[in-house]
């Protein structure tokens, strides 16, 4: 094994300063790692974001802005303003364009899980990540009016099994205010996970979202409020008369403009139709410049990377122009004194690059399924790609281009210095 | 002649001219001291011999080649080919052991090192030899780290490193400025027959004109440098 010999010296000297050369690896591989991390989490995070709801060609609500419509229906996070009418839903419903339509009644929530009140129809019409359906891990949807089906995060949380006996709460709070203890809901089936908010929800009929309202309608409970039973409620007329939204199919894509234009301006109602896909780049759009600041965050650090690389050389410098002088003597000339020290510096940075980039992908093939399981964020352990490549080349570059100040420095100086060797 | 200064002229950047030297020469084989207190150039002039330092005017012919009108890359190619240069102090490099150390020169110079091929023998065989001959065989064997050794020690390995390959000329530049009366003269001795027996030339400088009864030829700097006459 003889390497050419200079790039064998410039081994055989960095190995020399080894602990110190580690060290400045380490740094430039943290922050090659750092940057690549955020970068790839950033990306993951942004695809499962985009693809939470697939296969809904609108979602219709009450006139506000498609950004709020899709949080509060979707992401549930807020709440209406306002609320759409029965009647609208049944014209929606009953519009020719229209395939399918699924009314959204939101409201309460069970132990801070947000109650959702929809139709059996939801389960067999809301896709997500391209495509895939909602499924049922155990039991099935509800069909009583005191059935509940829970998301795969609910019941993983509070323990609860198909046959499980539940409460549903009035108001939002964890705690609730007053529960609503003479109404047991039963659990009839638990979906599997999607990594979406469906997980992290509690899906009863919408004439459910009525009944745990009678009594209620003033805010505060009425007398009556605790003394009907379960089985009054059941007598009553539980026709939903606010929905939050309307998940709507269409029977041709390509009316999609038309038939949201033609809801835009219905006559009896002021109702807002938002696609799905735009209204959600839009909120990631907010989202993601938190996304943005961390990868701006970490280009900094990898600056600071090639900076440690630039301290070591510098402060390995004085003690080494005695080197340069023998290596002049020996029959070196000023562009190997150069090129020996920018080939360090290139080194260093590639290997602490190289490492950076390995941590990377071994970091997303062990961490990967984790991130899926709790965020439901898919990361995908894909061959190293062209990100990786111009990273790769870029600290190289960059270590290369910033050498190059200590190195001319070196250059002048070992031809000022002639054949002495300056103490 | 091995080495022919004629009418050179040397000075440091922005400064009037500190060297002018109307002729000196070296013979092949010749050992010359060349004695010049502190401060009087003697490390300019090697420097301006070893091709590291370039003239205002003159020229230096060392062998067949100009070094005054050789680019400084062909210098460079020049010094590692066919001198060998040992200094004061810290003549090694720290991160490699002896034999590499003394190798050194044949790894940088194919020319140098096909010498020795040519010879029979390989650059790490004959810095076995010269670390044997001078006293470092344990040390070689060891690989003592060369932190390790002491200032004499170093000296002798630097005159192997200098030695290797049988180079034209040698240039010492104080080298035993460093070592006590009784280690000098014995590291002068192996110097000079390891140059003898490789018909190598030597050069040695030195203010301290002790050594200078060990030459044949003793030259005076103060007296060859005509610049310093100029300003008197
Ligand atoms: N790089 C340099 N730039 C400018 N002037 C220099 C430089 N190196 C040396 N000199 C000057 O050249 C003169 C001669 O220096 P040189 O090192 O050749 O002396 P020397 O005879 O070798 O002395 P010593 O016995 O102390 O080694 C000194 O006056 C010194 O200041
Ligand atoms: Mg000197």
């Amino acid at each position: 094994m003889r390497l050419p010999t200079l790039p064998s010296l410039a081994l055989a000297s960095l190995w020399n300063r080894r602990i110190s050369a580690l060290l400045t690896i380490l740094a430039v591989a943290v922050s090659v790692f750092l940057y690549l991390g955020v970068g790839k989490l950033k990306s993951a995070a942004e695809t499962s974001f985009n693809q939470t709801i697939h296969g809904t060609d609108l979602i219709v609500g009450a006139r506000t802005s498609p950004v709020s419509l899709v949080l509060f229906s979707v992401f549930h996070i807020g709440n209406p303003s306002a609320a759409i009418t029965w009647e609208s839903f049944q014209w929606l419903e009953e519009r020719e364009d229209v395939d399918w339509a699924v009314p959204i009644a939101l409201g309460d929530s069970h132990k801070g899980y947000r109650v959702i009140g929809t139709t059996g129809d939801f389960f067999d019409r809301y896709q997500f990540r391209g495509g895939q359906e909602v499924s049922f891990a155990s039991g099935v949807a509800f069909d009583d009016l005191y059935d509940v089906v829970l998301g795969a995060k609910v019941a993983a949380d509070l323990g609860y099994e198909i046959g499980s006996e539940i409460t549903l709460s009035h108001g939002l709070g964890e705690v609730s205010f007053m529960e609503h203890d003479n109404r047991p809901f039963t659990v009839t089936g638990i979906l599997a996970s999607t990594g979406t908010p469906v997980d992290k929800s509690v899906l009863v009929s919408l004439q459910a979202i009525e009944a745990i309202h009678v009594g209620w309608q003033s805010g505060a409970p009425s007398p009556i409020a605790r003394m009907v039973t379960a089985d009054d409620v059941r007598k009553m007329d539980l026709t939903p008369d606010a929905l939050a939204a309307v998940l709507v199919g269409l029977s041709e894509r390509r009316t999609l403009l038309r038939t949201q234009n033609s809801i835009n301006t219905y006559r009896e109602e002021a109702l807002v139709a938002a696609i799905p896909s735009q209204a959600i780049s839009e909120v990631w759009e907010l989202v993601g410049i938190a996304g943005n600041a961390l990868l701006i965050v970490s280009a900094f650090v990898i600056v600071v990377g090639l900076v440690s690389i630039l301290t070591s050389i510098l402060s390995s410098l004085r003690e080494r122009r005695r080197e340069m002088a023998v290596l002049r003597a020996v029959g070196a000339g000023p562009g190997h004194i150069m090129g020996l020290l920018i080939s360090e510096a290139i080194f260093l940075a590639a290997i602490g690059a190289a490492i950076g980039i390995t941590l990377v992908y071994l970091a997303s093939f062990i961490a990967g399924p984790i991130f899926e399981n709790r965020f439901g964020i898919q990361i995908t352990v894909s061959a190293p790609g062209a990100t990786d490549a111009y990273v790769f080349l870029t600290v190289c570059g960059l270590a290369g281009i910033l050498a190059l100040f200590p190195a001319i420095g070196a250059m002048r100086s070992s031809l000022a210095d002639g054949l002495s060797i300056k103490l | 002649m091995l080495l022919n200064l004629t009418d050179v002229e040397f000075a440091w950047p922005k400064r009037e001219v500190f060297l002018k030297i109307d002729a000196f020469q070296i013979n092949e084989g010749e050992q010359v001291f060349l004695r010049g207190p502190s401060g009087s150039g003697k490390s300019t002039l090697l420097g301006l011999i070893a091709g590291v330092l370039r003239p205002k005017a003159g020229s230096i012919a060392f062998g067949e080649v100009d070094l005054a009108k050789s680019s400084p890359r062909q210098c460079d190619k020049i010094r590692a080919r066919d001198m060998g240069v040992v200094f004061q102090l810290f003549n090694l490099l720290p991160f490699l052991d002896l034999i590499s150390n003394v190798s050194l020169p044949c790894r940088l110079s194919p020319e140098r090192n096909k010498r020795l091929i040519d010879a029979g023998t390989t650059a790490e065989e004959e810095a076995h030899r010269l670390l044997r001959y001078l006293g470092l065989a344990r040390e070689a064997e060891e690989k003592t780290p060369v932190s390790n050794l002491s200032v004499g020690q170093q000296q002798r390995v630097a005159a192997a490193r200098a030695l290797i390959g049988a180079p034209r000329l040698i240039i010492a530049d104080e080298p035993t400025s460093a070592l006590d009366t009784a280690i000098r003269d014995e590291f002068l001795k192996l110097l000079r027959d390891e140059c003898a027996a490789a018909n190598t030339a030597l050069l040695f400088v030195s203010h301290d004109d002790h050594l200078a009864s060990h030459f044949e030829r003793v030259d005076s700097l103060v007296e060859l440098n005509k610049a310093r006459l100029q300003v008197a």
